[in-house]
């Protein structure tokens, strides 16, 4: 089976440009790979679309597919709340994360809609890491958005707040 | 995050379907930025990365996390005796989807009254000055810590006075099931259950300090109620209960009839994941172990079982008190044969047992019956009363274990040379406990490790027989099943126990395992009131009189402190009352005493209801007849009702 694989694919972004990549590296979307498992090589030889992502992101994704092909898979179970918590990022990753803001958004949807997790995970710790330690006004600013609050309706968010426990 | 990515086959399968992920998401980012939103399952990823306090610093800043943000403010939903959080849930919460969504509640419950608090601040101060005396560092350096330890006393005080008044005012009981019933029956997607004696609001490391000491066997009763309300009140409620974790549950509650044990077990039946430890102060009466017994075996669902004790007054000392000598073992042996029988758990897949004294049959038999399960086991400071770590360790080494963690102290007390002596570097936290807590605890285990090393108060084993110990059991037995040999020799082990020591087949035996057996059965018939940790009395608490402690006949406390705060032998001339005393605490020798007043001092001038109280007006100091205090609730059997 293993000898009839394509090795090749050609990815389709919605712009229509083609881009072509290992099937190695492709495969670290469990999307693509789902599909190339339900429909067999033949149906796959030809181009793969991907519609919901434009050329310069989707390159920038399979760039970093490209640099993580050979890691190992992440244990499917590893849920724990102390996993969650740490923003710890590889360096590489770290630089690789180094975008502007728009970009570093395309690049989480374009994980989640390729479901590749690790890579969602980086994103997801990157914009972590912009909110931490940051009061509401430096956050507006990191984000670029004004307060919409009134002071009532801040008020009434303030004492939500003093519900919950800090940790 | 499954059900999003689920989606995704959907959408990829209509290869033809013109949608984007603008389109769909509603935006949250300010419309001039909409090629910057992200939906909401992405921002929940995103806060599960941060803390609460970033949590709420984001719900401030803008109206699009609110929601995202709500999710986060109670997980879990934590009930304080320090803070209105009944009032908080029906007022606020009962009606809004995000009750529906709390799946985890958390109690933290721990409580000390004034004088408890004054002489457990007053102790870890006492400590921290002595070790600041014998610090090596160069005095300036001392100096400074000095200053820092002033300030965190200030703090502690302080911490502990703003506390106890807001204890005072809230006047909430968990210890009936009013309450909770609105609680549990509006948390439909409650699955999880934490119960916390140890972690507290505070941040000073004095104050942090006086909840990680044990507060002796006064609280019992109140804790026991405390989780009995809880249980009994879900039994109430609709609930799938997974997980149940307490950090400090009496031993007391095992004293119970075995009816009552079983009655408020049932809403535990699909119990999957116990943590429990428990907490004595004296060696447990047998039918603690039997009744504890009758409790795991109506949990017939438990995959991940933790079953230990909390740590000794001796701060992070929790090796067991069955460590001093054969007689204490003895005593503390719990047969696990006649605790559980046969009992099988179908799944267990995870156990973590810590301060027991077991025996070898025992033992192995127990992973026996669970061994196509199990995959983790973990052991802290275990004594053997009977047989060796070598063979239990030798018939674990055949189990396809994946994880096999020992830490603490293992003494095999029939077994000349297995006494072992390990740093707890897989720390004794629970996970659930607040970050700042968690901190301290673990800075403080270091602190006393290497304050161990200094004292000689004994070796520790060389790391590395603690690393052959757990590869040989994680190894691969070869096809033919076959283990390597044991990989430790004499010399490894700390010390040789010479008691009870014979050939291996049995010869000379003094205590053999039908005996040890036969003894702890008629242990089994002992009075109750035999056990003082059965007497359990209820500590003047919540919206009582401004009493600042109580003292016995001869005018002194539990600790040993009369009501200025001297301790016997301890009192100065009459020209020295409390006010004109001069304590300096910088220059040594500083005693226990002098420390306990400084903080029962600090802390009631804190409190108005107590600041202008005069200590030694007779309405104000309880100096009952007998040495038994008044006001408290003198058990004769547990007494479970509301």
């Amino acid at each position: 089976m293993s000898e009839t694989k394509i090795q090749k694919l050609t990815l389709v972004a919605n712009d229509g440009n083609k881009i072509e990549v290992d099937r190695q590296v492709a495969e670290k979307s469990v999307l693509i790979k789902n599909m190339l498992d339900d429909l067999g090589d033949e149906q796959m030889s030809t181009e793969v679309p991907i519609p919901n992502v434009n050329d310069t992101v989707l390159k920038k994704v399979i760039e970093w597919c490209e640099h993580h092909k050979n890691d190992p898979a992440a244990p499917q179970d590893d849920d724990s709340d102390s996993r969650k918590k740490t923003t710890d990022i590889d360096e590489w990753d770290q630089k690789f994360m180094q975008v502007d803001q728009e970009m570093l958004f395309e690049i989480i949807l374009a994980s989640n809609y390729l479901d590749i997790k690790p890579l969602l995970d980086v994103g997801c710790k990157t914009v972590a890491n912009m909110i931490k330690g940051k009061s509401p006004e430096e956050i507006r600013k990191t984000f670029n958005i004004t307060n919409d609050f009134t002071p009532e309706e801040e008020e009434q968010i303030r004492r939500e707040n003093e519900w919950a426990e800090d940790r | 995050m499954a059900g999003l990515l689920n989606n995704n086959m959907e959408r990829m399968s209509n290869l033809s379907l013109k949608s984007s992920l603008g389109q769909k998401h509603a935006p949250l980012i300010a419309q001039k930025h909409s090629k910057s939103q992200l939906p909401d399952e992405i921002w929940e990823q995103i806060l599960h990365h941060l803390e609460m306090t970033d949590i709420k610093s984001l719900r401030l800043a803008s109206k699009i996390w609110i929601d995202v943000g709500a999710l986060f403010l109670f997980r879990p939903f934590i009930f304080r005796p320090d803070r209105n959080k009944y009032d908080v849930f029906n007022k606020k919460l009962a009606h809004t989807p995000i009750a529906k969504a709390i799946s985890n509640i958390r109690f933290e419950l721990g409580t000390q009254q004034i004088d408890f608090a004054a002489h457990n601040i007053g102790y870890a101060y006492y400590h921290a000055l002595k070790t600041l005396r014998d610090d090596p560092r160069p005095e300036s350096v001392k100096k400074a810590q000095y200053e820092l330890l002033e300030e965190d006393k200030i703090a502690a005080m302080t911490e502990y006075a703003e506390w106890n008044e807001r204890w005072h005012e809230m006047d909430q009981t968990y210890q009936s099931r009013s309450g909770l019933e609105e609680i549990f029956s509006k948390t439909e997607a409650l699955t999880r259950i934490d119960i916390s004696y140890k972690s507290c609001p505070f941040k000073s490391e004095l104050a942090m300090d006086a909840w990680m000491q044990r507060t002796d066997n006064y609280n019992f009763r109140k804790t026991n109620q405390e989780f009995v309300a809880i249980l009994r009140t879900l039994t109430k409620a609709p609930n799938k209960l997974q997980h149940l974790s307490h950090d400090q549950l009496p031993v007391s509650f095992f004293m119970a009839a075995v009816n009552d044990i079983v009655a408020v077990a049932a809403p535990l039946h699909q119990l999957r994941t116990l943590p429990l430890t428990l907490d004595a102060t004296a060696s447990p009466h047998n039918t603690v172990w039997r009744m504890l017994g009758s409790f795991l075996k109506t949990l017939p669902e438990l995959k991940d079982l933790r079953l230990d004790f909390a740590s000794l007054p001796t701060r992070f000392d929790n090796e067991g008190t069955w460590k001093s000598s054969w007689y204490l073992a003895e005593e503390w042996y719990a047969p696990l044969s006649k605790i559980l029988g046969k009992f099988t758990w179908k799944n267990l897949e995870a156990v973590w047992l810590g301060g027991l004294v077991l025996c070898e049959k025992g033992l192995t038999q127990f992973f026996s019956r669970h061994a196509k399960t199990l995959k983790s086991i973990k052991l802290s400071n275990i004594g053997l009363i009977h047989g060796s770590f070598q063979r239990v360790f030798s018939y674990l080494a055949r189990l396809p274990l994946r994880e096999f963690r020992i830490w603490g102290y293992f003494k095999a007390l029939h077994f000349a040379n297995e006494i072992w002596r390990f740093c707890r570097c897989y720390g004794p936290c629970d996970d659930n406990w607040s970050k700042v807590f968690t901190q301290y605890v673990k800075k403080r285990d270091s602190e006393d490790m290497l304050s161990w090393r200094r004292s000689g108060r004994g070796r520790l084993s060389n790391p590395e027989v603690r690393a052959m110990i757990e590869n040989f059991v994680l190894q691969t037995p070869n096809s033919l099943g076959e283990i390597w040999a044991w990989p430790l020799m004499y010399l490894d082990s700390l010390d040789r126990y010479y008691l009870n020591e014979h050939s291996e087949d049995g010869d000379g035996c003094t205590y053999p395992e039908e005996n040890m057996d036969a003894l702890w059965e008629d242990g089994l018939t002992r009075s109750l009131k035999d056990c003082r940790d059965a007497w359990v009395e209820t500590i003047y608490g919540v919206g009582e009189p401004p009493i600042i402690g109580f003292y016995d006949k001869a005018g002194f406390d539990e600790f040993g402190f009369d009501c200025d705060g001297y301790a016997k032998g301890e009192r100065p001339p009459v020209s020295d009352q409390p006010g004109t005393e001069e304590i300096r605490t910088d220059k040594f020798p500083v005693t226990r005493a002098q420390c306990y007043r400084i903080i029962h001092q600090g802390i009631r001038c804190r409190i108005p209801r107590y600041s202008e109280l005069d200590p030694t007006a007779e309405n104000r100091v309880l100096r009952p007849e007998h040495t038994r205090r008044k006001n408290c609730h003198v058990m004769k059997e547990v007494d479970w009702r509301d």
